[in-house]
């Protein structure tokens, strides 16, 4: 049997040269490197009293073997200002040469030359697992090993979960191998150090946060997961309704209500249409692949195939989860991994060539795009509704979902709907609960912000036929992505609409949903009008209650570790734009309603 | 569009199309300008006809250039990332 596998990088990148011997005495492995890799520095000119004026370019040309990849311009006024200020950042060359030659280099330069690593930048997530406000990375030292195995329930190894450590320097990750097991290095301090734990499952287990733990040096320390079926008993054969369906009373809904001839497209990481849940999704275009018609459905991440289980997961094979809308027709296009905005403009060129309906946008980017917003202005008069998630960094709303053009979605929890050890409750920040809800610390916020949605603890499908439970404005878009989709297909007002593919019947469905926004936080920047209530959208036939199909996770009584984190729940919403009961209707949504219904439009 | 070579060094992608119909020709010329220019090349073709588009391998440097050129007729930006939320 192999040793557990270690995929803990040394600190600068590179895998080490020569393994350490395994734990279990197995002799180590040693894959030769094919060639001696080359990194990047950064030189630069340093003014320096008593030196005469240096040339970065001259110093990088003198050595052999060194390729200038890059030349950064002084910018701004200074740059064309004569005898530039001392404090005035001088042109920088960006070059490439191996490890050794760039260590000479930094070690022959003179006084007025810098030469650094061009280092990798890491950005900022918040749904990494965890961050210690004020850790400042520390030389690295000797490497501790920190051996954990993962177990699920009857002490079951679980294979492939992500465990990470964290001590005083860089924390440390690891995949477990088929016996459950992996063996983390991290750097900064001995094993008395370790601050916390962090495991992430594959599938069917909730994650677990370990802090002020103990650990044992030499020998193995056991981490055990809850399986999602101590929640919902029986799942996934016993199906069960999401928390976020039941917030927006998708449950008080009748099944024939499914969504039925809308097109609903999924712009994402692809779709694993194997998942006994998603086997009706079947069309769709991997545009990573040069639109290839059939790799869309090898979901590399997972996140899509998440996102497709909210929208569309069906019931047909088994319970499981239920999804919005399992009739409508999904289409998948694949941009991740390793999308750019032109991905994103071949996938809505995609969408209104297919003539879809609705788009679930769960991404973002940290640049802005004229053309990207030229492209979801020419789908939305081509009757193309973009719903856009708000953002994960805690920031201002992300682009597109800044655009006026889509429907921008924020995260929303709920207490209780989460173990108190996993790292859902992370998420939860004290001044942002409100009743048993709570605005997620992760989520993004502003006055684009239009409605507030599931997003923390999510459950759904995973590639591999699985289930997890996953946070993020991404996990809240397809909430309402969902509900459009019903609106489209068994709303009189969109119904009769449906045929007309423009601009406006966008715009009526977006005020549509907007119109039955219940508030729970009282901040409109965090939450839009509030998370979208069937109950409440004017027009709407009556809901029925399902009945039989109650599901087993409707109401669950309290458990052990599963208590409100401190906050005791109240459970009522502290407004809403439609009124105290819940049959009150919008006036004004009423009286446009009534306004068409009279000039015969519906 | 991703599984292209990735542009090495200082070389970035960017976006380019036209700001409007009338200036579609100026695609053309722009092609032509990019020529001239070291380790600058189109990385792909899309778009339709009445509404093309390149994605482009140059330098920072070079983009600026021909922003000062063809930036009151064409659109050129960075081919940014996207990530998933």
């Amino acid at each position: 049997m192999a040793g557990p596998e270690n995929n803990n990088p040394a600190p600068n990148g590179h895998h080490p040269e020569t393994a350490a011997p395994s734990p279990n005495g197995a002799d180590p492995r040693v894959e030769p490197m094919a060639a001696a890799p080359t990194e990047r520095y950064m030189i630069a000119t340093r003014r320096v009293p008593g030196f005469a004026p240096a040339s970065a370019s001259d110093l990088a040309n003198a050595l052999p073997g060194v390729k200038i990849v890059r030349r950064l311009q002084p910018r701004g006024l200074n740059a064309f200002s004569v005898g530039a200020p001392m404090s005035q950042t001088p042109e920088i060359l960006v070059a490439e040469m191996d490890r050794q030659r760039g260590l000479a280099l930094q070690a022959s330069a003179p006084p007025n030359v810098i030469v650094e690593r061009d280092a990798f930048l890491r950005y900022s997530d918040d749904l990494r697992p965890f961050d210690f406000n004020g850790v400042m990375p520390i030389a690295a030292g000797v490497g501790v090993d920190v051996q954990i195995r993962v177990i699920g329930a009857g002490g079951k190894p679980l294979p492939k979960a992500t465990v990470y450590v964290y001590g005083p320097g860089f924390p440390g990750q690891g995949l477990t191998n088929e016996r459950g097991e992996v063996v983390v290095t991290v750097f900064g301090g001995p094993i008395q150090t370790i601050r916390a734990i962090y495991v992430k499952p594959v599938a069917d287990h909730w994650d677990r946060m370990l802090q002020g733990i103990a650990l044992q040096a030499g020998a193995w320390n056991t981490v055990q997961l809850r399986p999602l079926t101590e929640k919902f008993a029986g799942f996934p054969q016993q199906g069960m309704i999401g928390w976020g369906q039941r917030l927006m009373k998708l449950d008080r809904l009748d099944p024939s209500f499914n969504g039925s001839g809308v097109k609903i497209g999924i712009i994402d990481s692809g779709c694993d249409s194997a998942h006994p849940q998603l086997r009706h999704v079947t069309r769709g275009a991997d545009l990573t692949n040069g639109g290839d018609k059939a790799s869309w459905a090898n979901d590399m991440i997972g996140h899509g195939t998440h996102c497709a289980g909210i929208i569309t997961a069906a019931s047909d094979t088994v319970a499981g989860i239920r999804g919005f809308a399992p009739q409508a027709e999904v289409h998948s296009l694949k941009v991740f991994p390793g999308g750019r905005f032109s991905d994103l403009i071949d996938a809505l060129d995609e969408c209104v060539d297919r003539q879809l309906d609705v788009v679930n946008m769960s991404l973002g980017s940290g640049e802005p795009s004229e053309l990207v917003a030229q492209k979801i202005a020419e789908a939305r008069q081509n009757g193309v509704a973009c719903i856009v998630a708000a953002g994960n960094s805690s920031g201002p709303v992300q682009f597109p979902g800044v655009l006026p053009t889509v429907l921008t979605v924020a995260a929303l929890g709920k207490l209780e709907e989460f173990p108190e050890d996993s790292y859902h409750a992370q998420t939860v920040e004290p001044q942002l609960v409100a009743g048993a809800l709570f605005s997620p610390k992760f989520t993004c916020f502003g006055p684009q912000v239009a409605v507030g949605a599931p997003g923390v603890a999510i459950v759904s499908t995973v590639p591999g036929g699985g289930y997890a439970a996953w946070d993020g404005t991404s996990m809240a878009t397809p909430h309402v992505t969902g509900m459009a989709a019903l609106l489209l297909a068994h709303h009189p007002l969109l119904q009769a609409a449906r045929a007309a593919r423009n601009e406006q019947r966008v715009a009526q469905l977006f005020s549509l949903l907007a119109s039955s926004g219940v508030r729970y936080l009282g901040d409109p920047t965090r939450e839009g009008v509030g998370a979208p209530d069937f109950e409440r959208v004017p027009g709407l036939a009556a809901p029925q209650p399902i009945g039989a199909a109650t599901p087993a996770s409707a109401g669950p009584a309290p458990m052990p570790g599963w208590g409100g984190n401190g906050f005791a729940p109240m459970g009522a919403p502290i407004g809403s734009v439609m009124g105290p009961t819940a049959w009150a209707v919008n006036p004004a949504a009423l009286q446009r309603f009534m306004q068409l219904r009279a000039a015969g439009l519906i | 569009m991703s599984n292209l070579p990735s542009p090495s060094g200082g070389v970035d992608q960017f976006l380019v199309a036209p700001r409007s119909a009338e200036t579609i020709g100026d695609l053309a010329a722009f092609e032509q300008a990019l020529q001239s220019l070291p380790g600058a090349s189109v990385l792909q073709r899309a778009g339709k006809p009445d509404r093309p588009r390149l994605v482009v391998g140059l330098s920072a440097a070079h983009a600026d250039q021909l922003r000062n050129q063809f930036g009151a007729t064409l659109i050129i930006e960075p081919n940014a990332p996207i990530q998933p939320l």
